[in-house]
């Protein structure tokens, strides 16, 4: 069992930085795309892992290549409309799909795999994407195994450092100049696009700059940008009613926005009995809520969420007791929020 | 028989390169594809994929959408969304609606971000107020509108009828502007194609509807009494049509010696009579086109799409109709056709009421005959359509 307060001191502050570094990569694409800088063309992401990127996701649509098959559907949001599957392409089934989506894109987004054999195929993507001239951005810890199959397009492609901390990114140099001398993880950047979305209503999202020069950041999402359906038969109810909705016998899964530790706060609706008891689990870890509100508008459920391990997907499994799951309807979950510190 | 499905993909893209995208906006319920207009998208879904695309829908929910439709539209299209319609769809008085007003802009984000994940080749919209849409798409993507029917005016059609006007109708002015948005324009009828043509339209296809033949023509055999049949839906035509016909039928004074089975929405307003069998809802239209030899269309009048003519030849069973239920047909058409219901129940009378089962036969070799020019002509304006695709994409 995860217990609340050591989640964040779980990690040594050093390898913390690995672990938070989609959040910079998702505030530095949101950042590009909210200034124009890529055109009408689709950022793209390449990844062996279920992940989301929902700051990015808040500018337009946003492209995944996957490099191994997933389970799970997810949904993105569709103005005036229901939710729609979010655009993800298994590499290796529809390697035609993949590289014209490639080809289309405007910036190249390459979560460098855990593991060797993904990371040779992402590779072999990244160099399709650097031959179409597309913006290259590689990120990960420094020890992740798949960088080795990095190496020669980094070295042929002319990619340059870029200054992440102890995380090892890597950019295209047009990319590069954009990220300036405080390089990926710049808080001014953040804090101004946090201020951008705020006004324009783009996403409910608060930063602050802690005394320990660190950032917490806070993010309000529509759970249905982060439900994701095991089976056919949820995935068409979800979008049909447009809520995030767990199954018939209580079960359901949450796609956490990255990979980093976080706090978060679930508000589950239609629930008939206390909650307390759920069964929560990512990957290998058991979660026990660390507080449970009842109030008029259904349970608040807080958690204690730990890093999500390299190589695995960035799925919450949440199963409600039985008695709490109506026999003529769906729970749900009604509000989303989730808080991370970035190193 | 031509079956579309069956069709080979005319090779105009070069082999090794991907499946070009086409986007179909529709605001009806595409699956089961149980009206006339649904059924017509669903031929240009078939038409574009037997030419080698592949098709996405945004869907302008007008009709409904449920789990059951979300997961038959996944499995048909490779990309769904479903925006749903908050088109004001003002009708101003004299039966004036505006194109601005019917159009929905809550539909151009959605198309924006689909174009932008999936990048269209073709942009396909259906009807002529969904045409402003095309102004989100580049030069680049080629705009197809379906027409389905020409609405410029549509309202006079009814009045002349004695009927109230029924939904959309606008002016010329309106019309015009919405077809010269399109790279091309589908017209559904020879007639109509000829019309807009005539309007100084230069981007017109005319591209008929038919499907696929489900039935071969032959006569059945048994005891079974020759049967005569009319399917169709509550709309004011077919009311005002099934009416005028069976109250001529009455007028005769004598019984007609066959059955006539009525089928559809239309029986909740057709009265009882005798030999007339009302069947209601029919789940799938063959266990109507079985029951029947001969299928009647007493149409006075009507727009666009004469489904009822051209449907029982996909199912192997003779149409006999007035002139205006072959509207956009009469220069294919080998069967008899009437110029009123007073003839075609002449018709009837005259040469049924003693068996007719020599007739029968030799109707049926008339409407296999009509079927292939159908298809023939079919053929030959998707082969048009293709060459000009293939220009274009």
């Amino acid at each position: 069992m995860i217990d609340a307060d050591s989640v964040l001191a779980s990690a040594p502050t050093s390898p913390r930085v690995g672990l938070v570094i989609d959040v910079w990569v998702d505030l530095f694409a949101a950042a590009v795309a909210r200034n124009g800088a890529l055109g009408n063309g689709l950022p793209v992401v390449l990844t062996d892992t279920l992940r989301a990127l929902p700051l990015l996701e808040t500018q337009g649509p946003v492209g995944w290549i996957h490099t191994a098959p997933w389970r799970y559907q997810d949904y993105m949001a569709v103005a005036q409309g229901q939710p729609a599957p979010r655009l993800r392409i298994e590499a290796a089934g529809a390697p035609g799909d993949a590289t014209r989506l490639l080809r289309r894109s405007s910036l190249c987004l390459a979560a460098v795999p855990a593991d060797r054999a993904p990371a040779i195929q992402m590779a072999a993507l990244v160099s399709k994407a650097l031959q179409a001239r597309v913006p290259v951005l590689l990120y990960g810890p420094p020890a992740a195994a798949g960088w080795p199959a990095f190496e020669g397009i980094i070295r042929q492609g002319a990619l340059q450092p870029v200054q992440a901390s102890d995380a090892r990114v890597l950019a295209s140099a047009g990319l590069a100049g954009l990220l300036g001398d405080a390089g990926l993880c710049d808080i001014e950047r953040a804090l101004t696009l946090s201020a951008q979305l705020a006004r324009s209503r783009q996403a409910d999202l608060l930063l602050e700059r802690m005394h320990d020069g660190r950032v917490k950041l806070r993010l309000r999402i529509d759970p249905v940008q982060v439900v994701a359906a095991g089976s056919q038969t949820l995935a068409h109810h979800i979008a049909h009613e447009g809520r995030a909705l767990f199954n018939s016998r209580g079960l359901g899964a949450i796609l956490l926005p990255w990979g980093a530790p976080c706090q978060a706060r679930l508000l589950l609706r239609n629930v008939r009995a206390r909650v307390d008891s759920s069964a929560i689990a990512l990957g290998e870890h058991a979660i026990s809520p660390t507080a449970v509100d009842y109030t008029d508008h259904g349970a608040f459920l807080r958690l204690a969420v730990p890093a999500v391990a390299p190589g695995q997907d960035a799925l919450l499994h949440l199963s409600l007791p039985r008695d709490a799951v109506p026999g003529d309807g769906f729970c749900d979950i009604g509000a989303a929020e989730f808080t991370v510190e970035t190193a | 028989m031509m079956d579309l499905s069956n069709t080979s993909p005319v090779p105009f893209l070069p082999s090794g390169l991907a499946a070009p995208r086409v986007l179909v906006v529709s605001f009806n319920r595409l699956v089961p594809a149980d009206q006339g207009n649904a059924r017509r998208i669903m031929q240009m879904v078939r038409l574009y994929k037997a030419q080698g695309f592949e098709v996405d829908l945004l869907y302008h929910n007008e009709e409904g959408f449920d789990p059951s439709l979300s997961h038959a539209l996944t499995s048909e299209f490779g990309r769904v969304n479903v925006v749903r319609s908050r088109a004001p769809k003002h009708i101003q008085p004299g039966h004036v609606c505006r194109i601005a007003d019917w159009y929905d802009r809550g539909l151009e984000a959605a198309a924006r971000d689909m174009h932008r994940l999936r990048g269209y080749s073709v942009v396909h919209v259906n009807y002529v107020w969904y045409a402003p849409l095309f102004d989100q798409f580049g030069s680049d993507v080629v705009k197809v509108l379906d027409t389905h029917d020409i609405f410029g005016e549509r309202r006079a059609k009814y009045t002349a009828a004695g009927m109230k006007p029924q939904w959309f109708s606008t002016t010329y002015a309106d019309e015009d502007s919405a077809l010269r948005r399109a790279d091309a324009a589908l017209a559904i009828q020879k007639e109509e194609a000829a019309e807009l043509a005539g309007r100084g339209h230069r981007n017109i296809l005319y591209l008929p509807y038919v499907e696929p033949a489900l039935r071969p023509f032959a006569p059945r055999g048994g005891d079974r009494p020759l049967t005569f049949g009319y399917l169709g839906s509550a709309n004011d035509w077919n009311i005002l049509s099934m009416t005028e016909f069976l109250s001529k039928v009455q007028a005769r004074g004598v019984p007609f010696p066959h059955p006539i089975v009525v089928a559809g929405g239309v029986c909740r307003h057709v009265r009882e009579g005798a030999g007339v069998i009302k069947l209601g809802f029919v789940q799938e239209l063959h266990t109507f086109y079985d029951a029947i030899d001969i299928a009647l269309n007493p149409m006075v009048g009507g727009t666009g799409l004469k489904i009822k003519t051209v449907e029982p030849l996909c199912y192997g069973r003779p149409v006999l109709t007035t002139l205006p239920g072959a509207q956009g047909l009469t220069h294919l058409w080998q069967l008899p056709m009437f110029e009123d219901n007073n003839a075609l129940t002449d018709y009837l009378f005259e040469n049924f009421a003693r068996g007719g089962r020599d007739l029968l036969a030799h109707l049926t070799v008339q409407a296999a005959a009509t079927r292939r020019a159908l298809d023939a002509e079919y053929d030959g304006q998707v082969e048009r359509l293709a060459r000009w695709l293939a220009s274009r994409v």
